[in-house]
């Protein structure tokens, strides 16, 4: 079945927030657009699955991070096989950042785990309801609420100490 | 995306939470590449040539002797 009008908006519209969410789990990368495309063809393929008057950006969120981790798990396989290294998305490009702390923040941002990572992102950047966030990651609000608490104690752990001056030169 | 005030995790408007959306904000302003609207024109496109091939308009009417 066709997208409906409001869905076909939708899915243009949302198409900034929905790089934003990409871009903020992978990087400024190309594979972040490679996401947002397959978010795009997915949703316009499954269009009659979205109830009307529900949330359409949690539901294009959903497709999204869905995507993202079963290319992760594909990635992980492939890298696996090639040398076993954790593959290097996050490192990948420089960003144009417009200053050092937003650039801190970001490199900080990636040395979460990734579950962490999108429950910081949906509920602080997206403004997602807790609920919402739930159904988007598929647990329950007390998980959301755990990672979000271990989220934000990492980073605030990781932006105050020197883990982003060790180690590997920063990119970005 | 909610309007309820009631859920409000505290990191909206802390220092973490100010940063992570100033990022998001950051990226979201990035103009969107002509790939997008190329897709969504191209999907269109598909679905509009499916549309005449099977004798149902773009809006779904489908022939009802079909499938009587």
């Amino acid at each position: 079945m066709s997208p409906s009008r409001e869905v076909r908006e939708g899915l243009v519209n949302a198409i900034p927030n929905l790089r934003a969410f990409a871009m903020s789990l992978c990087g400024r990368s190309a594979w972040a657009d490679d996401l947002v495309q397959e978010t795009l063809v997915r949703a316009w393929a499954k269009a009659d699955t979205y109830k009307d008057g529900t949330n359409l950006m949690a539901w294009l969120f959903t497709i999204l991070r869905n995507e993202f981790y079963s290319q992760l798990r594909k990635r992980k396989r492939e890298v696996e096989d090639v040398d076993g290294e954790e593959a290097g998305r996050l490192t990948s490009a420089p960003d144009q950042l417009p200053n050092l702390e937003m650039r801190d923040f970001k490199a900080a941002l990636a040395l979460l785990p990734d579950d962490q990572r999108e429950a910081i992102i949906l509920i602080g950047a997206s403004g997602f309801s807790y609920e919402e966030t739930a159904e988007i990651m598929g647990c329950a609000i007390g998980t959301v609420k755990s990672r979000l608490s271990r989220a934000r104690t990492r980073l605030t752990e990781i932006l105050e100490g020197d883990e982003l001056n060790s180690g590997e030169p920063r990119t970005g | 995306m909610s309007e309820r005030r009631d859920n409000v995790d505290p990191i909206i408007g802390d220092a973490v939470g100010s940063q992570l959306k100033a990022l998001f904000d950051e990226f979201a302003q990035d103009a969107v590449p002509d790939r997008f609207m190329k897709l969504i024109e191209q999907l269109e496109a598909v679905e509009a040539a499916e549309a005449s091939a099977s004798g149902t308009s773009p809006h779904g009417h489908a022939d009802k002797d079909a499938f009587e």
